[in-house]
């Protein structure tokens, strides 16, 4: 047997009983400045490899 | 990269040159000795990207085949999914607690046509709101480096008995499917019908994306193919016509084709026709069930797990499905690593299935003994074995 058989979860987000849809409250999603550094770091390294090399 | 993509489609299109190989459902748990997969971020949301990234950046410089790394980030539409209503209540027993792989005993939640209504249509509902908001996010941190792409449901893993045997067990399954078919096949009737109305919403709402990309298909490799719309003609909203899709009946390894036909691919074919293209299969044998494969709509590739008799198969998929051979992964379960057998194993494939258009599929590598040396070595083995056979 593989895989795995929650759908939802697959790509996008199984909510929570109750929980309201639409915007979050965006203080919520404020990142500390070592997080995007490090998701930049990862996401140029990701640039390195682009199409054609 | 291209060259990647390039080996891919010509594979998924019956133009082979040579075998792509794919790598996938990894034991991540057992590779992080060296720490390249350690999370240094704080926060939920970006320690899920960071997670996704470090993945896909190790299978590349790792080699674990024939990767293709896309120039843009994905922001997953965000989609609530209620499932069917009712879920496996299962007792587990573990090997390994850090492992994600486990033995379960499913309790039986459906024993009788009454219960069958437990199994309810899925409620679906797209918050756009939200994933603006993500993908807002996602642009502000990756500005400059790289863009970012709002993708949907690039498919969905379609196998009605790998959900119906955690309700209603599986050896119960086996002995009513003699005992008590009208049982089993209503059973299996109301689930595709769910599944149906999980399809036509998702229709509805645009939330499906194509998935004529690096996006694994079925339990095979990537879906590259030149006879769907080009990706970019359908990154929302995409028709199912213009997308692979994928059945399967893995639990029913030892079922006739005669009773697989008429307890699940009768069913699963409502979905199937839906789609531009199909792929077959996951771990069970089906070189005796072509008869069955050959009913398909638009069945293009068929699975090939180490249980098929390989040769037998390639006569009947010459020139009609590509073959996504599956090497199997016990290999590196225990012990010493055999180099010897995983070479022979793959010059097995390519002789047996000569002439036909074939992919390489490492998958279901539940442990590797924690020595991902292992994986590396065996990712260096399927490349060498393919260049001393195709150049």
């Amino acid at each position: 047997m593989s895989r795995y058989l929650n759908l939802a979860d697959r790509f996008g987000i199984t909510r929570a009983e109750g929980e309201p849809i639409g915007r979050v409250n965006p203080d919520t999603l404020k990142l500390p400045r070592e997080d995007v550094a490090v998701l930049q770091e990862l996401g140029r390294k990701k640039q390195s490899m682009r199409p054609g090399r | 990269m291209e060259e990647n993509r390039k080996l891919w489609t010509a594979a998924n299109d019956f133009k082979m040159t040579k075998p792509p190989v794919y790598v996938d459902e990894i034991c991540w748990n057992e590779l992080n000795g060296t720490g390249e997969l350690n999370l240094l971020c704080i926060h939920p949301f970006a320690r899920e990207l960071e997670d996704f990234l470090r993945k896909e950046l190790y299978c590349f410089e790792h080699g674990l085949g024939n990767c293709v790394i896309e120039p843009y980030v994905e922001s997953p539409l965000v989609v609530y999914d209620s499932g069917f209503g009712i879920d496996e209540v299962v007792d587990i027993r573990r090997t390994d607690r850090n492992s994600e792989v486990v033995s379960r005993h499913f309790h039986i939640l459906i024993q009788n046509m009454d219960d069958i209504q437990k199994i309810k249509e899925p409620e679906v509902i797209l918050d756009l709101e939200r994933t603006k908001q993500y993908t807002e996010l996602m642009e502000e941190i990756f500005a400059g480096i790289l863009p970012v792409v709002v993708v949907g449901a690039r498919g969905l893993w379609f196998t009605p008995w790998d959900y119906l045997i955690r309700v209603l067990g599986i050896q119960e399954t086996m002995l009513n499917m003699v005992e008590e078919p009208e049982f089993v096949e209503a059973v299996v009737k109301r689930y595709v019908d769910c599944a149906m109305v999980r399809m036509e919403k998702y229709q509805k709402l645009g939330i499906w994306s194509s998935n004529n990309s690096s996006c694994r298909v079925g339990s095979g490799g990537y879906g590259f193919t030149e006879d769907l719309a080009p990706r970019e003609e359908g990154v929302r909203a995409c028709d199912t016509r213009q997308m692979w899709g994928c059945g399967n009946a893995q639990i029913f390894s030892e079922v006739s084709p005669a009773m697989h036909m008429q307890f699940s691919l009768q069913y699963e074919m409502e979905w199937l026709k839906q789609f531009g293209m199909n792929y077959y299969g996951c771990c069970e044998p089906l070189h005796f069930k072509m008869d069955l494969m050959d009913q398909i709509p638009n069945l293009r590739k068929v699975s090939m797990s180490p249980w098929n008799n390989w040769k037998v198969a390639a006569e009947r998929c010459k020139g009609k499905y590509v073959m996504s051979c599956k090497p199997n992964p016990a290999m590196f379960a225990v012990g010493e690593f055999h180099e010897d057998l995983a070479r022979k194993e793959i010059e097995q494939i390519i002789k047996e299935t000569e002439g036909c258009s074939i992919e390489i599929v490492l998958k279901d590598i539940s442990t590797v003994d924690y020595k991902p040396q292992k994986l590396w070595r065996w990712a260096e083995i399927a490349r060498e074995t393919i260049e001393a056979y195709f150049g």
